[in-house]
Formats: structure tokens, C-alpha cells, sequence
């Protein structure tokens, strides 16, 4: 049972986390072609090597991220999400040039 | 050799104990088969039982040959036994008790006449994998006569449906060092590091430690291990910082040093900084024809049988061996009252140690460069043994000469214990000059030591366990001394022969007993083109049995790489993978925690007689009656909504608060309406879709102020979508607030015409009238003096009020409702009516009216999506999948003739012999006399078409697509 | 705290799982707005020592709060309470109210064992007035069940239900963990009554009469046994 240090927590078995898949950014919804947007939504990268990934320590509820590298499964360094998302994020209102 | 004899050792020459477990002044009485025997405390099943005489235990897989004991350490499927309430159980290892009553398995008629012993007979029509060949022709023939003959004959024990519950549990614990094995290498380990100061945990399979000591004679006289074996139990008990837990198996490795250690009912999981493996080595059978009969033991077994249990196991006996192991047993046979009749060394020179020298001394006739062709079989026993020259590889001198004897030891070699260290990463190769696989490639934090490690010599194992514990100590940054260093001499040359396999023309030379596999099996196996192990593994079924390859694995790798042309290194063992050995499901399950949620209410809905049902993890009430009621009590409770008032616990209901200068905005982007404009004491329906479009979860949101909402969702969604909202605003970084309250506010419907009446004798500081609080909004006030907030919501299309009190008030609101409403005659209503109601009002249950594809414009809830907004979750896919619309459509349907079977849901929907949906929800409607449902049916499909539903039972009918709502078309009964 | 025998069913306000505790012989006594399970043992000598061995008692009626948001540990810091700067750590009050840090943006505030402050009341009522931005009342009250497990067992008996090392000589008091317990979310506080070793659990309220008997099951190894508020209130002085 490999044990995830959560960044609020410390170091805890994996049970008590539950992934939340690649850490990806979104692509600007109204700048993104059909075949683009769906490539985004579907297709995951299944990168062998080091990932960044969400996690979520169920009993918490609290989101953070970590480094894994998904051959050798070792656990790389996990932080807050805060650290990778610094801004509050806008949404545009142009839904009219669609 | 069966009877009443007795092969209990009553004396030795040297004085030496007789049985180290056996307590002599103990008599305990048991029975086998239905005969009684008497035995020692600190016997076990098998040891008691061949201290009677009692050799046969068991009948083989396939064959249904005779077989007993050869290892004497619960290695092997042969020796198990029945007992009342477990299967399977290990004669070598279960000690006896008094009165215990034990079985053979696997015969049919007696375990000494088993009636299907002929089957040895068929073994030229039973060659490897014959059942892939066999069996299926001609068609149907398997269901029809051999699948109920192999199910009959497949399995050893039998189990006990009466077994009652027993309890088991689990414990976690913590140290700094697990050591595996209490030999001489593990306690060696444990003491050094102890002495450093480290929390050591030493794991022991047997009922003592000691491992080797216990029953090994390592030099002539024996006197040094007895002494060391003391020293060193000695110092274990002194350390208070050792914990050694005997009669516990660590059954498994698992990452970062996460350890199952199993002992009776309990699993210890253990994490451990550090972990030494000092599991042994186990020693390896030859292979020779009739090497499977009771008699032949692993000169290890012999030992076993002599110094932990003070049997005899025969009186006389010839020795095959390789090593000094073999002259290690002769003279504790001897000293047990053993004639050895002779010692058949493979080897041409053999080396003088100082057991060879005793054993030449004590004059025991020695064949050398020879080895045992042929057990000789006597009455389910063997009764002698053909030995020969050796000629080469596997093959030897067709004269041999004949010995009797009733017992023959084998020591050819030994195979590490590998299955942990493999299982954590190690790899397994072959050293070729020794013969012996060796483990390399462990991770960080695992040590091994000891004969896993591949040292034989008792200094250096002593030794490496010492080494082992220092350099665990050292990661664990305690620390004494310098690194102890292991002596040059190993003990590991010469103590494998390379071939101690003999192909016999007349077969029956075991390489796997579990399984009943012979020489020629895994040649053919290879031969049938399986040449990788894996697939000869899988084909033939070598270690698939009991003993999981622990004595075949070693012979299998070299006689496949010989047939394929390959090393041994290359060809390898399968592989390991956890358990180690059989664990029950009992100690698996441990206390079974499911974890179980309550409404406040709970118990009131027991008192009025509910059936309840699970949602998830909580418990409701699906109607008030007992099951055999079932139908007229949703009908009831549901009619008494229409035209009365009834009751509903809606507790379960999932609740968030949302907070914040951005709430209403984070609202328009976690779900599909509209919420910036939202007015405040309005409740507004709530959509929730994902990033694909697909529709997850809906509710109400109800605006408190500008910046607070109070939002519901779905019972069984609410814990995703409470993750959810926080996963998105991780990255949002919006200014607001989310919580999770569903479990802080009890909440119940009162709905019915006269649920105004009712809730207005409670509540004086809101104006309930119809003007004053319309349809769709929400107030807070206080009810029966309990704080609350009022939400009007349409889900049962009655007037109706969703009051949410604070969850240890809601019983009190219940019982206040309950006393209100008597004059009334106010209802119970439990889920099953609540669903049929809403269903007469065509209001979709998520996860139940949609399912993983459903988008809002499939079930006509186009309406509460607003593709105007700048960003709502699922808003670009909904944008592309409107592009490409669904071919099926969430249509209202009825059967007006009653007579006619309620379709279930899931029930498919045909157009032809198409299918182009499927009934999602369906009942008979009290109110409307009729069976209402909702189906995806084609998107053609309109009010008035025909659609046509297939029943369970495969006859169809005829449903009419109609309008929904079905009840109330205009709404008028909610908007009271 | 009242000596008068009292029925739940006579207050609004009822222990989230009183129909257990009644079973086990429970005898409640009014406290504030609801009761409390007051004794299991008629004798408070045994009962104590009871509690001092391994006991379980049921705190919910107790008054608690909970603040979340970003300026949560800030706010409650300005109305004079002492927090500190780490995470899962509680600190005791003067009025002995204990204050659990469960996060950079949360906190959870219990009241003093002897229910004589009013601190959770008073900080709901000024946090309802000011409405301090980024500061947010969490229902503890009612979304949290409460209980207290007390002994020299009780760190072995955890054992049993929680992965976390819970050991006496790795837990210290103030320590808290969040994690899984009996396979559900709980925050375990271990703040020592006296000599005594205790461990505050909240969780949440509709599990109540799960995790009793969860609790009571693992005791029983060690004759572990529910216990009484008034027991604790006496090993809390």
C-alpha cells in the first residue's frame, strides 16, 4: 500500500486518496475547433514517465497535486494546487461570435 | 506399517531431547477416519497420527494415489485433512486437540479404499491438458455428462455450510523493522538490531522460533546450534523492543514495506521503514519414478518428524542426497532408532565433512555416483528402492539393485523462499556453476539474509543477519559498530546437484504431487508448443496447485529450459504473486465495517412499521408496511398526497452552501441555467452537466442573499458533485465559499392539498397563504419553534413544503407534523410512493431517466440550459453534440388496458425488430387508473404514435406515446 | 450541568443516535437547550475508572462551531482566541474552549467540557452581524457527532479501526489526525484529560449510531465500555 505525503496531511496511506486524473489546461472554449475541443475532452495522453496529477484526500476534501512517475510508480514531490493556479480564471463573454 | 505400532521415539542415546513441541505427560485423544488415536500435546495431526503408524492422509488430485507427509512444514496439498469446520486444513502444521475429529479428502468410499483410485489406470488417456482436448465432442455433451462428473471429482475439501460466523479482525501497527523468519539469520537480525535501539517485529510461520535450530543437526554432535539456539532465544525474550509473534505468516509484500501478517482469526497490517526477509529456503524433491508414495520425505521432513515431534518416521531407511544434508539425517535417524539401510550419494567424490566421517564411522553402507531409479511400492506405502549408476544427465544404469525399506529421504538441493522478494521487485536468476537461484534487484529498505540470501554455512547466515540488521539500522539512523562482513565461506557450493531428475519408461515420476504431473507432462507441454513458462504453466498446471510451485518450480524451469534450449536464468519461474499461502475470506473481511448512515427520523419510520431500503449508505423508508403489502401501500401513501396530506423524509437529500462575493457566478458555471439574476428567496431548478455534456445531477437552488446560496442535489450524487465544485474552483480561484451540509439539516415534505392547513397550526411567523409565498419560493421561519427554512418545490406536483430544520431537531419536527396533522389523518410516505408521484409529473430521476450518454435536449431539458453564458461546464460539447443530435428521445408513455403486465425498467423499446431505447421509469398510477412510464424511444416518436415494449418474459406490448406531465398537465395542484 | 433525570424526547434538541444510548443503559440529564447522556453506571467512582481503562462517551449535545474561508483563522484571531500556525494542531483556550486548526482556511472551535463558556454562541452571533468577508459559519453542531474515547487502551484500540499511528508516544496531545475511521471520514484531537489519555472524534452526525457501535465492538477487547458525561467532566477538573 504505497503511502502519498498530502501536502495538509503528511504522509498517508493511498487509501485514503482518490486520483483525479492529468492535470491539463483547458483550451479557450470559443477559439477550439469541434475535432480539437473533443480531442481535449477524451483523449488522455497516457504519458510512461513523470505525470502531474490531481488527488484528493477523501476524508479532507482537499485537492492537491502531485508528480508521479508512472514506471517506476515512485511518488515524486506533491503540492498545493495554489502553486500551479495562482490567478482567478475569466471567462469571456463572447458566446455572440460563435 | 499401519496399526497400533508405535514410532514414538522413547529414547536417545545422547540423551537428547525427544521432541522439542511434544509434551510427553499430555495424552490427547482425537480421531481420524473414524478411528481413534491418543497423541502428545504439541502434536500435530500428522505427527500424532505417525507416531500411530498412520501414513496414507491423503488421495492425489488426478490419480487418486495414495500420499502422506514429505515435508512436515505446510508446504504441500497431500497432507491436507477435513476437519468440522474448515477444508483444506494442513495435518503438518494443525496441532491436535482433544476430542478433534479429522478426515481425509478427496476419495470416494474410504481414504484407504478410495474407489477412484483406478483413475491412475486411465493416466496414458489423461495426458497434459487433455480436458482442452477432450470433453466438448460430441456437442453439448459437457453440460450433459462430464461437467456434473469433474465438478463431483474437482476440489479437495468440502465446505461446511452450518460453519457459524467466527470473528475475525485487523490491527494496524508500526515498526521499524518487520524481520521475516525466526531461523538463525532472522534472530541473528532481530537481536542486532534491537540492540541498536530499533522497534523490531520478528514474524515466525512455526509455533516457536528458531527456524533450522530447532530440528537441523548441523555438526556430528550437535552440541553448538542447541546451544547457540538457546543463547539466541534467550536474548530474543530479554529485549523488550523485539515483539515475536509465532504462528503468524506475512502473506504478502506490498509497496512501501506494507506488510499482511496473519495469525488465527487477526491480520496485523504493518507498515514497516524496514524489512528483512529471512524466510529460508525450502528443500527440493528428486524426481524418480514413485518418488510421490507415503514414506518418501524431504530429508528436512525426517528431521522435522524426529526432533520437533520425537517420531520415528520408519524403520528403515535409504538416503538420497547430493550435500551433507543427507548424512545430517542419517545420524539423526540413527540416534531415533532408524535402521538407515543405506546412503545413495549422487556425487563420485565426496567431500569429508565432519557428518560424513560420523556417518562412515557408524558404518552406514554409502553408494556413491548412484542414485534411486524406482520407489518400490508396497501396500500404499513404499516398501524399497531401486538404485543404479548415474550415467549422465538425468539417465542412469538399467540393472539396479533393490533395498528394502519403508522410508527413503531425499537432499538434492534447496530453492530460496523467494515469493516475497520477487513479489517486491526482485528478479530470480540461475547460477549455473552452483545450481541454485540467487535474488538480485530488491528495492530500498528490504534486506535479505540467511539461505534466502544463499548462504548455507551457519556463521555466514548468522552473519548475514547481522549485516542485514546493521544496514537496515543505518537507514533508520541507529547505528552500531562497523558492518559486520560475511566469512568467504558460503556453504552455497555444492549444496545443489544440478539433475536430480530420472525420466522412468513406466512414467510416474512426480514433478508436481499437488497436481499430479509427471516427468513426460512437461516435456509434452513443451512439445504442444508452450515453451514460455507461463504458458507451460498455464497449459499443464504446474504450480497452480496448493504448494504453488515451492517444490516444482526448481525442476520445471531446468526440465522446460533443457526442452526449449534455453538457460535456466532465461526460462526463470513464473510469477509471484500475493498471497503466499491460503488466506480465508473470514480474515479478509475482518469486522466488516460498512459504514451505515441514519436520518434524524430514522427511527420513527421503524416504529410506524417501514420497509427501509439503502441509498447508498444511508437508510430510508421505501413504504410503511411489510412486504407482502407492498403494492397497496405505495398506492396508498401516494393517494393519500393527492387528495390529502402526507409525510415525506427527504433528510437524504444532498445540501451545499455556497458563499461568496462570486456564488451566484460559480453557479452559472457549475450548472446549465441561469443564476446571476436570480432573485433572492427564489428557488430555481438546478442542471448539472460535465465537461462532455452529460447530464450528472440536478436540484434547487434557493438565494438567501445576493452572495449565499442554499443549493440541493441528488441523494446519491451529492458527495461527487460536493468534490467536484471544489476540484473546478481549485483551478477557478473564485471568491467563494463551499460546504457540504447535507448531514447538518433534517428535511421533510409535507405535501398534499391540506399540507397548508397542517404546517400553518405550526408556523405563525410566515404568511403561508398562496399570495403572500407563490409556488418556487423559499422562506426562513420557525416551525414547532424549531429554526427552519421552507422551500416550495413541485417534485410530487402537489402543494407541498420542503421544511429543513437542523438535523437533532428533526425528529422533533417529524413528531410536531405527525401531532398537527392527526386531525387530518396525515400520512407516512416513503420513497416508493415519492417516485411514482414525481413520475406522474414527468420529472426526471438522474441516473435512472438518464444514463451515461444522456444530454439535457434528449429529455426535453433544453430549457434550462442557456447557451448565452460565457462558460458553464459541458457548454462547447453540448454546442457539438447538438450538432450531431441523438437518434433517441425521453418520451412519455401509457397502457390504458389494465390487464396488461407492468413493463419493468430496462425493459428494451423496439421499432420492428430494432432497438431503439429503453424503458427508464413505469408504474401502475393510482390516480390516473392507467401504467405510465418514460422510455427513450426514437426521436421521431410523438404523442399518439405507437411504441413497443419488450417484457421481461419476452412477450411485447403495446404502449401510446403521450404528453408529460402526465397528472396535472397545467400545474395547477402545486401552484396553491 | 443539571442533576434532573431527563427523556430526549421531552427536548427539540435530541443526541443524534439517544435510541443506542437508551439500549445501553444510558441515564440523561438536561444540558443547555438538550441532554446529554449523563451516566452508564449508577456508581461515578467505578464509572470513572471505567474512563481512566478504556471509555466512549457521547459529547454531541455539547456546544461546538466551525469557521472556514480565507480570512477564518484571521477573524477568529482578532476576537482575542489563540491559534497557532500549524496545520491539523488544536490550541485550549483560557475559558478552556479548544480551538482545532484543520486547515490554512478552517478551524473548528469546542466548547469547554463543562459547557460553562458561551464562546460558540457568541461567535456564531457576531459572525452573523459582521458578516467578515471570507469568513464562514460552518453548522458543526449539526453536521458533526461528537464523542469522546478516554484510556490507557485507547491508542491500542484505534488500532484496530485507523491507519494513522495513533500510538501515545507518536500522537501527542494537540495532535490531530483526519483520516478514515471504520471505513468512514473522521477528525480525531487527542487532548489529554489530566493523566489521562482522551481522543475527541468528530464526524458525521447521520453515522452516529454506526460508529458507536464500531467503537464499542473494538473496545471490547480491552473491557472498554460507554461512559458517562459526568465521568468526564470529573477526570476533566
Amino acid at each position: 500500500m504505497k503511502i502519498m505525503h498530502c501536502p495538509l496531511n503528511g504522509p498517508r496511506n493511498i487509501s485514503e486518496f482518490a486520483p483525479g486524473g492529468e492535470v491539463t489546461r483547458m483550451p479557450e472554449p470559443s477559439l477550439t475547433s469541434d475535432e480539437a475541443w473533443a480531442d481535449y475532452i477524451w483523449m488522455h495522453n497516457n504519458h510512461a514517465g513523470v505525470v502531474t496529477e490531481w488527488w484528493c484526500h477523501v476524508p479532507t476534501s482537499y485537492w492537491f497535486i502531485a508528480e508521479r512517475n508512472t514506471i517506476t510508480d515512485e511518488i515524486i514531490r506533491t503540492y498545493p494546487a495554489s502553486q500551479l493556479y495562482t490567478e482567478r480564471m475569466n471567462f469571456e463573454q463572447n458566446a455572440e461570435n460563435k | 506399517m499401519t496399526g497400533a505400532e508405535n514410532y514414538r521415539i522413547t529414547d536417545r542415546p545422547d540423551g537428547q531431547r525427544t521432541g522439542l513441541l511434544v509434551d510427553s505427560e499430555r495424552k490427547i485423544e482425537f480421531h481420524f477416519e473414524g478411528h481413534k488415536y491418543q497423541g502428545l500435546a504439541g502434536d500435530t495431526i500428522a505427527s500424532a497420527l505417525a507416531a500411530n503408524g498412520v501414513w496414507l492422509l491423503g488421495r492425489s488430485f488426478k490419480y487418486h494415489r495414495p500420499r502422506g507427509v514429505r515435508s512436515m512444514a505446510g508446504l504441500e496439498a497431500d497432507p491436507m485433512v477435513q476437519l468440522e469446520h474448515e477444508p483444506n486444513v494442513q495435518a503438518d502444521r494443525h496441532p491436535i486437540s482433544q476430542g478433534l475429529k479429522v478426515y481425509g479428502q478427496h476419495y470416494s468410499g474410504s481414504l484407504k479404499h478410495d474407489r477412484q483410485s483406478f483413475m491412475g489406470l486411465l493416466s496414458k488417456f489423461m495426458p497434459v491438458g487433455f480436458y482442452y482436448k477432450a470433453f466438448y465432442r460430441p456437442q453439448g455433451i459437457w453440460q450433459k455428462f462430464w461437467e456434473p462428473i469433474v465438478r463431483r471429482s474437482a476440489g479437495l475439501g468440502k465446505v461446511n455450510l452450518e460453519t457459524p460466523h467466527f470473528y475475525y479482525d485487523k490491527k494496524y501497527e508500526f515498526y521499524d523493522l518487520v524481520v521475516v523468519g525466526a531461523g538463525p539469520a532472522g534472530l541473528a537480525a532481530a537481536i542486532q538490531a534491537a540492540e541498536s535501539g530499533a522497534q523490531v517485529l520478528l514474524v515466525e510461520q512455526d509455533v516457536i522460533i528458531g527456524g533450522s535450530l530447532n530440528y537441523y543437526r548441523f555438526n556430528a554432535d550437535n552440541s553448538d546450534s542447541e546451544k547457540l539456539r538457546n543463547e539466541l532465544v534467550e536474548k530474543i525474550e530479554a529485549l523488550s523492543n523485539i515483539t515475536a509473534r509465532t504462528s503468524a505468516y506475512c502473506n504478502a509484500w506490498f509497496a512501501d514495506n506494507w506488510l499482511p501478517v496473519i495469525q488465527d482469526n487477526r491480520m496485523y497490517k504493518v507498515r514497516a521503514d524496514e524489512v528483512i526477509l529471512a524466510t529460508g529456503s525450502m528443500e527440493q524433491p528428486a524426481i524418480f519414478r514413485n518418488n510421490d508414495l507415503p514414506g518418501v520425505m524431504l530429508g528436512s521432513g525426517a528431521q522435522r518428524m524426529v526432533n520437533l515431534f520425537g517420531v520415528k518416521p520408519g524403520n528403515r531407511a535409504v538416503i538420497l542426497t547430493a550435500n551433507s544434508h543427507g548424512y545430517s539425517s542419517a545420524i539423526d535417524l540413527l540416534d531415533a532408532g532408524t535402521d538407515v539401510a543405506a546412503i545413495v550419494d549422487m556425487r563420485h567424490d565426496i567431500p569429508d565433512s565432519d557428518l560424513v566421517i560420523a556417518a562412515k564411522n557408524k558404518r552406514i553402507r554409502i553408494e556413491t555416483g548412484s542414485t534411486i531409479q524406482e520407489a518400490v511400492a508396497g501396500n500404499r506405502h513404499v516398501s524399497g528402492a531401486r538404485i543404479a549408476k548415474i550415467t549422465g544427465q538425468g539417465t542412469c544404469e538399467s540393472s539396479s539393485s533393490h533395498i528394502d525399506c519403508d522410508l527413503i529421504c531425499m537432499s538434492t538441493g534447496f530453492t530460496p523462499a523467494y515469493q516475497l522478494a520477487l513479489q517486491a521487485g526482485g528478479k530470480l536468476n540461475y547460477d549455473d556453476e552452483n545450481a541454485i537461484f540467487d535474488i538480485t534487484g530488491l528495492p530500498e529498505h528490504l534486506h535479505l539474509a540467511g539461505s534466502v540470501a544463499g548462504l548455507y554455512d551457519l556463521d555466514a547466515v548468522f552473519k548475514s543477519g547481522q549485516q542485514a540488521a546493521w544496514r537496515a539500522c543505518n537507514n533508520l539512523s541507529l547505528q552500531s559498530g562497523d558492518e559486520p562482513q560475511l566469512p568467504a565461506h558460503t556453504g552455497q557450493q555444492g549444496i545443489n546437484h544440478p539433475w536430480p531428475i530420472f525420466p522412468h519408461e513406466k512414467s510416474k515420476e512426480f514433478v508436481d504431487l499437488d497436481e499430479d504431473l509427471h516427468y513426460s507432462d512437461i516435456v509434452n507441454a513443451c512439445a504442444d508448443g508452450y515453451a514460455e513458462l507461463e504458458l507451460v504453466k498455464r497449459y499443464s498446471t504446474v504450480g497452480m496447485g496448493p504448494s504453488q510451485g515451492r517444490h516444482s518450480a526448481l525442476a520445471t524451469a531446468r526440465i522446460v529450459s533443457r526442452e526449449t534450449n534455453r538457460s535456466v536464468s532465461e526460462t526463470g519461474v513464473t510469477t509471484a504473486r500475493p498471497p503466499l499461502a491460503a488466506e480465508k475470506l473470514g480474515v479478509l473481511a475482518g469486522r466488516s465495517f460498512e459504514p451505515e448512515r441514519f436520518t434524524a427520523i430514522h427511527h420513527r419510520h421503524i416504529e410506524a412499521g417501514a420497509t427501509m431500503m439503502n441509498v447508498g449508505l444511508w437508510w430510508r423508508p421505501a413504504y410503511y408496511g411489510r412486504s407482502e403489502e407492498r403494492e397497496q401501500c405505495i398506492s396508498n401513501e401516494a393517494m393519500a398526497i393527492r387528495n390529502n396530506v402526507g409525510l415525506i423524509d427527504v433528510s437524504t437529500l444532498g445540501k451545499i452552501q455556497i458563499r461568496g462575493q462570486d456564488a451566484a457566478e460559480f453557479l452559472n458555471r457549475m450548472y446549465t441555467f441561469a443564476y446571476l439574476k436570480q432573485p433572492t428567496g427564489r428557488a430555481r431548478y438546478l442542471l448539472m452537466t460535465n465537461d462532455a455534456g452529460t447530464i450528472i445531477d440536478d436540484g434547487v437552488a434557493v438565494r438567501i442573499t445576493d452572495n449565499n446560496f442554499y443549493i440541493t442535489a441528488t441523494t446519491g450524487g451529492v458527495d461527487n458533485v460536493y468534490r467536484s465544485m471544489l476540484w473546478w474552483n481549485a483551478q477557478w480561484r473564485l471568491d467563494v465559499d463551499i460546504t457540504n451540509v447535507t448531514a447538518a439539516y433534517a428535511g421533510v415534505n409535507i405535501a398534499g392539498p391540506n399540507s397548508r392547513t397542517v404546517l400553518e397550526k405550526l408556523c405563525q411567523d410566515v404568511d403561508l397563504s398562496a399570495e403572500a409565498f407563490p409556488g418556487n419560493e423559499a422562506r426562513i421561519g420557525t416551525v414547532a419553534g424549531i429554526p427552519a427554512q421552507l422551500i416550495r418545490v413541485a417534485f410530487v406536483g402537489e402543494l407541498g413544503y420542503e421544511v429543513h430544520v437542523p438535523a437533532s431537531q428533526g425528529e422533533a419536527l417529524w413528531d410536531a407534523l405527525i401531532e398537527a396533522g392527526e386531525e387530518y389523518d396525515i400520512k407516512l410516505v416513503g420513497v416508493e410512493a415519492q417516485r411514482n408521484l414525481r413520475l406522474e409529473k414527468g420529472h426526471i430521476i438522474v441516473g435512472q431517466d438518464t444514463d451515461a450518454m444522456t444530454y439535457p435536449e434528449e429529455c426535453g431539458m433544453g430549457w434550462a440550459v442557456k447557451y448565452n453564458k460565457p462558460f458553464f461546464v459541458g457548454k462547447r460539447s453540448l454546442e457539438i453534440r447538438n450538432k450531431h443530435p441523438s437518434r433517441r428521445r425521453l418520451v412519455g408513455f401509457e397502457i390504458k388496458d389494465k390487464s396488461e403486465e407492468v413493463p419493468q425498467e430496462s425493459n428494451i423499446v423496439l421499432h420492428g425488430n430494432v432497438v431503439t431505447g429503453h424503458v427508464t421509469s413505469v408504474a401502475r398510477s393510482p390516480t390516473l387508473e392507467k401504467i405510465i412510464g418514460m422510455a427513450y424511444a426514437r426521436t421521431e416518436n410523438e404523442p399518439g404514435d405507437r411504441i413497443t415494449i419488450k417484457l421481461s418474459n419476452g412477450q411485447t406490448v403495446n404502449a401510446d406515446v403521450i404528453e408529460m406531465p402526465f397528472y396535472d398537465p397545467e400545474n395547477k395542484r402545486q401552484e396553491m | 450541568m443539571s442533576a434532573n433525570p431527563a427523556k430526549p424526547t421531552d427536548f427539540a434538541c435530541r443526541p443524534f443516535h439517544y435510541p443506542a444510548l437508551e439500549a445501553d443503559g444510558a441515564y440523561f440529564e438536561s444540558l443547555g437547550e438538550s441532554v446529554i447522556a449523563a451516566s452508564f453506571d449508577e456508581n461515578i467512582e467505578s464509572e470513572c475508572k471505567q474512563a481512566a481503562n478504556l471509555g466512549l462517551a457521547d459529547l454531541s449535545p455539547l456546544p461546538r462551531t466551525g469557521f472556514k474561508g480565507k480570512q477564518a483563522i484571521n477573524w477568529l484571531s482578532d476576537t482575542g482566541l489563540s491559534i497557532g500556525e500549524e496545520n491539523n494542531y488544536s490550541w485550549l483556550q483560557t475559558d478552556q474552549t479548544l480551538i482545532a486548526r484543520l486547515a490554512d482556511t478552517e478551524a473548528l472551535v469546542l466548547s469547554d467540557l463543562n459547557a460553562r463558556s458561551d464562546l460558540c454562541r457568541r461567535l456564531e452571533k457576531q459572525n452573523a452581524e459582521q458578516m467578515p468577508e471570507q469568513c464562514y459559519h460552518v453548522p458543526r453542531q449539526d453536521s458533526s457527532a461528537w464523542f469522546i474515547v478516554t484510556g490507557k487502551h485507547a491508542d491500542i484500540m484505534f488500532a484496530k479501526l485507523c491507519a494513522v499511528d495513533m500510538r501515545l508516544s507518536r500522537f501527542k496531545s494537540g495532535s490531530i489526525a483526519q483520516t478514515s475511521m471504520a471505513r468512514m471520514n473522521a477528525i480525531a484531537i487527542r487532548h489529554d484529560l489530566g493523566e489521562i489519555p482522551a481522543f475527541h472524534i468528530l464526524f458525521d452526525s447521520a453515522s452516529a449510531d454506526y460508529l458507536w457501535r464500531m467503537l464499542k465492538d473494538a473496545m471490547s477487547e480491552f473491557s472498554g465500555k460507554p461512559v458517562g458525561y459526568n465521568a468526564i467532566c470529573h477526570l476533566a477538573q
